[in-house]
């Protein structure tokens, strides 16, 4: 659905609203915006783009979002459909990875199964910021972007749901496997320093 | 293996056999999104059950880390002055 098509009721903000709003609702999170789009690309000029792209079309739709509601699930969805729709094409990132043969792949057996039995709290202790960064940034780009919005930026299940536009269900099923993988990256990095 | 390393020894020689059901509550508890029955469910079973409270407290560990090893990345300096002017050209 496009930011045009919402079904929700359309405002109509004078040019001062307009301002207020931008200026009150959605800049305050230009912060978290730059967290997630540099989590998404890896790269500051990268993230700048995206950040300044999904400022210019929350603007530009400004219309579609009522005041009061949850401007940074908004602005946040915005700017993953900006990373998918436009950046990732003309960006040296890979091709958008198809969801369906993600989770089929990562719903068999072999992922599902509890892989954490060798991985102990002692040994996630002892691991600094880069090791946790380290296996985050290492999963795919759909994984990771679970792992940010629930973790990082404390989003609520439903609230991802909107942002990524998939059921609630997907949302946990996904969650469960991005951690599981976070694991297996941990314990590759634990098994490394010598803990068990 | 004596009694006593049987049960307190290495945990990966015992496991819960609901262990993805319990993985999958204890995660919806840390997320905050549990209901009370599941609330109860995992604070029963993790008296209980030592495997599950070692996921637990990995899970919860893991969970702590992200938020707080995970650190903010500064904005560039210039980015908010660009996006303000950028838009300030775009409505005029």
């Amino acid at each position: 659905m496009s930011l045009e098509e919402e079904n929700r009721p359309k405002q109509n903000y004078s040019d001062k609203e307009k301002d207020v709003v931008f200026e009150k609702e959605f800049f305050p999170h230009l912060n978290a915006m730059y967290n997630f789009a540099h989590r998404l690309t890896f790269d500051e000029d990268d993230a700048k783009d995206l950040v300044q792209d999904t400022f210019m079309k929350s603007y530009r739709f400004i219309n579609s979002f009522q005041q009061g509601t949850n401007a940074k699930a908004w602005l946040f969805r915005i700017l993953k459909n900006s990373f998918i729709n436009d950046f990732r094409k003309k960006s040296k990132q890979p091709a958008k990875v198809d969801y369906q043969e993600v989770e089929s792949y990562y719903n068999s057996e072999k992922v599902d199964k509890p892989i954490t039995s060798d991985l102990r709290v002692e040994s996630v202790q002892h691991m600094i910021g880069d090791e946790i960064s380290n296996a985050l940034n290492s999963l795919d780009v759909d994984f990771r972007t679970v792992i940010i919005l629930c973790d990082l930026e404390g989003f609520k299940y439903d609230e991802m749901a909107k942002i990524l536009d998939i059921p609630i269900g997907t949302v946990r099923s996904r969650l469960h496997r991005a951690r599981n993988l976070l694991k297996e990256n941990l314990r590759g990095y634990a098994n490394e320093m010598g803990y068990k | 293996m004596s009694l006593l390393s049987k049960w307190f020894g290495k945990t990966e020689e015992k496991q819960c056999p609901e262990r993805n059901k319990c993985l999958d509550i204890l995660n919806v508890v840390l997320d905050g999104e549990a209901t009370e029955e599941q609330k109860i469910y995992l604070n029963d079973h993790i008296d209980a059950c030592l495997p599950c409270l070692n996921d637990y407290n990995l899970e919860k560990e893991i969970k702590d880390l992200l938020k707080t090893k995970c650190g903010k990345i500064d904005v560039p300096e210039g980015l908010a002055e660009a996006i303000k002017l950028k838009l300030a050209e775009k409505t005029l």
